[in-house]
């Protein structure tokens, strides 16, 4: 375990981390970029990547000052994921974050020189979960074996952490037995990979609490994300509806749309919510993370997929179009709706820890 | 109790301050009392409050009250619900019509005060017509002056507490050729007044909360007058943004009645759920706890001195689905021992919940609300 000041954002640190990032990402990320991007073979563009870690810091955000990082925590993570989310952002922030957390909170020293070049984005690293059937691995003798499934980023990955025998393990760049076939789901902005490790040598960082903080991270981050896609979907279908005219009125003045936006209002600022109190949770340490990850994780699933589809039918038509961004905030909401686990399974796993 | 209740009542010395108060005053009451929740008991209960000065601990403390902040205030109400408290008699005229004489009353009208704490003055609110439910502006009753009085005519409808109650707060058109939100008056008046008749309106649970309250050549003294004449809609709403501490209160409630149905249903001991049944469980829990960190936000919000925003309707929006929602799982987790009827019942909750996208504001009307004021969607035609 890495010694760790927290440095807690204000409202106004958290607004301005936002407006930063944001306006990062609109400069050099925007629709365009991101069609590029679908289409390149890394699924990311690197200059981009590199400007988000030399002049934001994002990579390091959980990592101590110490460690080349921000030493901030998962409350200015998600403010920065959902900036990503809300873009369709396609570079590893989030798989990095998870690797770097799962070092960072290790239970003995970690690898600072690994730790560093993780903060500073200048390698990439990711997680292989348990979650929802998408990993099957153990570990003998020091050695991984097994496949973990639908690893976020799992190509472009240098070092990854990954959950066995309900441990967290360590598996250092260029560790021999890795395998890694890329897979393309339907998605094209989220690139994924099968990773198969065949008596790969390993080092152990965590235990089950640090396996249950590694899923419970993954559940908030990809939470926070599908906040932002989710407001972004709702924000692009207000604006149309504002703009479009039919029947002699621009459809936003009928009721039934009205309806439909403060339904999905609703629940993504309910998202918003549950997304800042599990972030929070995390942060301190509060016995909670768990159950308010899975929380965060079963409503933002639904609320994303939710906002997009109402989006895709108040544009009508024009939604349905390859040319329309809605599209891919579509692939993107079902892609992070199933990976980790959808709402049915994760309010299965709410009704094991309640005692049901 | 829900989480969110438990973190407000640790955070809050206030509260800690009233549960020891409670620790003598509720036995004392029970004592008297047993099960009795009639009006009479809960007028009763309402007096021994009053001399704590816990009746309305948000309001000033030259007013009777304690001066305490939002949170505070949610804490106390969190307390008394969790200790199983009697609601008091006065609810109406100590949350809404108080506040209401306070911020526009004259001295006079301001000298209730102290009457409606400890429950000698009763009020109810005179808003809702026959022809005026969501649309409250298109209100009828006429107002009409004549020397120093107004001689009122209309009928009033769903008044709430409107048999017990001894005041009302009346709205009341005083300008008919004026635009609908801008000719009408708030009067504060006794209901004592010759040709005032009331109806007790039964509701669909079988109690008689409501009454209609009919008004034929009433004279009203102009010193009645609440607020500055042809303001009363403005003077309404300063009663309605007084509620944000009640919508926090009853989020956090919910939450807690949600934790007590699961409680009720941990495995261990008989058989667990039938997977389809659990999984309805677990998502009023999720609905309930996603519920309560709104409310937690729009606390935060109203510690640092914000005013209250858009989360306000959301809030109520998602709590009035949420009590429906929960009272029909409870119901199809008891089957039809639920359907006994009774007060207290599973049952009677679920009756009573209908009310909570009706009362304060249809769903409908709501989502109107966040639609045009917060995402800027244009007025419909």
């Amino acid at each position: 375990m890495v010694d760790q000041v927290r440095l807690k954002s204000s409202p106004d640190e958290l607004q301005a981390l936002r407006d930063a990032v944001r306006a990062v990402l609109a400069a050099r990320s925007g629709e365009p970029a991101i069609r590029a991007a679908a289409d390149s073979v890394d699924g990311f563009d690197r200059s981009v990547w590199q400007l988000l870690s030399s002049q934001l810091g994002l990579p390091g955000l959980l990592a101590p000052t110490s460690h080349g990082g921000s030493g901030a925590g998962f409350e200015e993570l998600a403010v920065v994921l959902a900036e990503c989310g809300r873009t369709l952002y396609p570079g590893p922030v989030l798989a990095s974050a998870l690797a770097l957390d799962s070092l960072v909170h290790g239970d003995s020293d970690g690898d600072d020189v690994l730790m560093q070049a993780l903060a500073t984005g200048e390698i990439l690293g990711t997680a292989a979960l348990d979650l929802a059937g998408s990993s099957c691995l153990r570990v003998e003798q020091g050695r991984l074996t097994g496949s973990a499934r639908f690893v976020l980023a799992g190509a472009a990955a240098d070092t990854v952490v990954a959950i066995a025998d309900d441990a967290v393990w360590h598996v250092r760049p260029g560790a021999s037995g890795v395998t890694v076939e890329p897979v393309l789901l339907v998605d094209p902005t989220r690139r994924l990979a099968h990773v198969s490790f065949d008596g790969t040598p390993v080092t152990r960082l965590s235990g089950a609490a640090g396996a249950s903080r590694l899923r419970s991270a993954a559940c908030v981050g990809i939470a926070a994300e599908q906040v932002g896609g989710a407001e972004a979907s709702l924000q692009s279908a207000i604006a149309y509806a504002k703009l479009r005219t039919q029947f002699g009125q621009t459809i936003g003045s009928f009721q039934s749309l009205k309806h439909r936006c403060a339904e999905v209002f609703l629940q993504v600022e309910s998202g918003r919510a549950a997304v800042e109190r599990a972030a929070r949770s995390l942060d301190e340490h509060d016995g909670d993370e768990a159950v308010l990850a899975a929380i965060a994780k079963a409503w933002c699933s639904d609320a994303y997929t939710h906002a997009v589809e109402s989006s895709l039918q108040i544009h009508g038509g024009i939604g349905f179009t390859w040319e329309h961004v809605t599209h891919f905030h579509l692939k993107r909401a079902k892609t992070s709706e199933l990976l980790f686990g959808d709402s049915r399974y994760h309010r299965q796993r709410i009704a094991a820890m309640l005692g049901l | 109790m829900g989480q969110f209740a438990q973190r407000r009542l640790a955070a809050s010395a206030a509260a800690r301050e009233l549960s020891s108060f409670l620790d003598d005053a509720l036995p004392d009451f029970v004592r008297q009392w047993g099960a009795d929740r009639s009006f009479v008991a809960r007028l009763d209960w309402q007096r021994r409050l009053a001399i704590g000065r816990w009746v309305a601990p948000g309001w000033a403390p030259e007013l009777g009250g304690r001066g305490l902040g939002v949170a505070d205030r949610v804490a106390c109400d969190l307390l008394l619900s969790a200790r199983d408290a009697p609601i008091i008699a006065g609810i109406l005229g100590v949350n809404n019509v108080g506040p209401t004489l306070a911020a526009w009353g004259t001295p006079e009208q301001r000298s209730s005060l102290p009457r409606i704490l400890d429950g000698s003055e009763l009020w109810c609110q005179g808003f809702s017509e026959p022809e005026a439910g969501s649309d409250l502006a298109s209100l009828r009753m006429s107002a009409l002056r004549d020397g120093d009085d107004y001689i009122v005519n209309g009928q009033k409808v769903w008044t709430s507490q409107g048999m017990e109650a001894s005041h009302c707060q009346l709205l009341v058109r005083t300008d008919p050729a004026a635009a609908k939100h801008k000719g009408i008056s708030a009067l504060a008046i006794p209901l004592d007044l010759a040709g005032i008749e009331r109806r007790p309106l039964r509701q669909i649970t079988g109690a008689a909360d409501f009454a209609e309250v009919f008004f034929r050549d009433v004279r009203v003294p102009v010193s009645c007058l609440l607020g500055p004449e042809n303001e009363g809609w403005n003077v309404t709403m300063t009663t309605l943004a007084h509620e944000r501490a009640g919508v926090i209160t009853v989020a956090a409630m919910l939450e807690t009645q949600v934790a007590r149905l699961v409680a009720n249903h941990q495995a261990t001991d008989g058989d667990p759920l039938p997977p389809v049944a659990q999984d309805e469980l677990v998502r009023r829990y999720v609905e309930s706890r996603v519920l309560g960190f709104l409310g937690e936000r729009s606390l935060a919000i109203a510690e640092v001195g914000g005013a209250p925003g858009p989360e306000q309707s959301l809030i109520k929006l998602s709590w009035s689905q949420l009590s429906q929602d929960l009272r029909a799982t409870e119901l199809s987790l008891k089957g039809l021992d639920g359907l006994k009827d009774g007060s207290g019942s599973s049952v009677y909750g679920y009756l009573e919940a209908r009310s909570s996208t009706i009362a304060g504001g249809t769903t409908e009307v709501m989502k109107n609300i966040v639609a045009e004021r917060v995402l800027g969607l244009p007025k419909g035609a």
